[in-house]
């Protein structure tokens, strides 16, 4: 009897803890953007820890939260990048791993979350959900050379509707967040400088090698 | 005897509920020209740090401006904004007309854009706070039932202000503000009852009726008829 009653109270206190939490599974859908892609073969590693992000808060001061990023993220990534570069070979090898090769593609984006922050309407006093992610983007050459490596911020907020949920509130906060990184990337991926450098390199070379072509073929001509 | 009494504390109470003003201010630069086929879009500004339009406001002044059979088509806000990613988001978003025109200078934003008919841009900026609350609502459960007493009255303040923009000419048309405020009230007796005063919901109606009038003049009173 003593069991049966100590199990009961078990399940009522998980029930309440179950109230107390909340878990979210980011979903939304991510437009392409409308941009002039880059004249670059592009691909893409996804490495098993952003593909399986979830973040769980373990601050006892702050309300129980589990949110499982992964799939969105990898959705969001999927949808901007192609749009960056003329060509897309979609997803790539790790270009950290032994020996790493692609020939054709030219560049091998790999994003990293690197930070991600939430605040909550009550401990703001604000009626808006708030969302800060940091990413790090690392761009690699087909041979597995790092060619860039910089830091990218993002913010997504949203009001606390009447009759909406704090997840669904949650969610939409990091759409907007993931989006705001989309414009960011839209209008900056072509500015990184190292990336700058090399296509310049690249082009100049590509440039003499035509010139020496054309200079081959008029010396060979009687 | 008791019931008189009754239905005029209701009445009472449910002209309290009713308690909004609104106050509409407009400043039209130029006249507007909607030819046939030409649509308008509403856009929600997000770049504060401290509120955001609410989108349901957004979509509640696009009804009332196509309502009554206006003619006036208007883009839906999300279609426009994912169309036309990331040129629109809160980072990106031209904030005068001139950035609109710079923006039009990129060779796909314009083709998108005249590929949905765009012909007038509205910027709408402001929210609905709640400014004051006081009173309370305790509630309690006992074996033999439960119920609540007490009373509760809260403030809510609407603040919005649209500018038009035309994007042809891309310059200022006009700007429209509304201004609402409005008292809720909840009295409980055993069950809560939520006398709400709809405040955005005034605020609404009163800058989209305006803002129709800058399209189709006189389109208040034909309604009206």
């Amino acid at each position: 009897m003593r069991k049966q009653y100590s199990r009961s109270l078990l399940m009522l206190g998980s029930l309440i803890l179950a109230a107390c939490s909340s878990q979210l599974t980011v979903k939304g859908q991510f437009p392409s953007p409308l941009t002039t892609a880059m004249p670059l073969h592009g691909a893409a590693y996804y490495s098993p820890e952003l593909t399986s992000h979830s973040y769980v808060e373990d601050d006892k001061d702050r309300a129980k939260w589990n949110i499982q990023t992964g799939v969105a993220q990898q959705e969001f990534f999927e949808s901007l990048l192609p749009s960056l570069f003329q060509q897309w070979a979609g997803q790539s090898p790790d270009p950290e791993s032994e020996a790493f090769k692609l020939p054709g593609v030219d560049i091998i984006v790999k994003p990293t979350l690197s930070d991600f922050q939430y605040s909550l309407p009550r401990e703001t006093r604000s009626k808006i959900f708030e969302v800060w992610i940091k990413y790090n983007m690392q761009l690699y050459q087909n041979d597995g050379q790092l060619l860039a490596d910089w830091f990218i911020t993002a913010y997504g907020k949203t009001p606390s509707g009447f009759m909406q949920s704090d997840e669904a509130a949650m969610n939409e906060a990091i759409i907007v967040a993931l989006r705001d990184l989309g414009a960011n990337l839209t209008v900056n991926f072509s500015r990184v400088p190292e990336l700058q450098d090399w296509m310049g390199k690249r082009d100049s070379s590509i440039h003499q090698q035509q010139a020496a072509d054309r200079g081959g073929v008029q010396n060979e001509t009687p | 005897m008791k019931h008189p009494s009754y239905l005029l504390a209701s009445l009472c109470l449910l002209s309290l509920s009713a308690c909004t003003s609104v106050t509409i201010d407009e400043y039209q630069r130029a006249e507007t020209n909607l030819a046939s086929g030409d649509r308008i879009v509403l856009l929600g500004r997000r770049h504060s740090p401290d509120y955001e339009t609410e989108p349901d406001l957004i979509n509640c002044v696009g009804k009332v401006i196509s309502a009554n059979q206006s003619g006036i088509s208007v883009i839906p806000e999300k279609q426009f904004v994912d169309e036309l990613y990331p040129w629109f988001e809160p980072r990106m978003a031209p904030m005068r007309p001139k950035r609109l025109a710079h923006l039009v200078k990129k060779p796909q934003v314009r083709e998108k854009i005249e590929e949905l008919k765009l012909r007038y841009v509205i910027w709408i900026d402001g929210s609905t706070q709640q400014t004051g609350s006081a009173g309370s609502v305790g509630c309690a459960v006992g074996p033999g039932g439960g119920g609540c007493f007490g009373f509760g009255t809260w403030d809510d303040k609407s603040d919005y202000e649209a500018e038009v923009w035309d994007y042809q000419k891309q310059d200022l048309v006009a700007k429209v503000s509304a201004d609402a405020k409005g008292t809720s009230y909840m009295p409980a007796l055993v069950v809560p009852i939520p006398l709400l005063a709809r405040v955005q919901s005034n605020a609404c109606k009163g800058l989209g009726a305006q803002l129709r009038e800058i399209f189709v003049p006189d389109s208040s009173a034909n309604a009206g008829a």
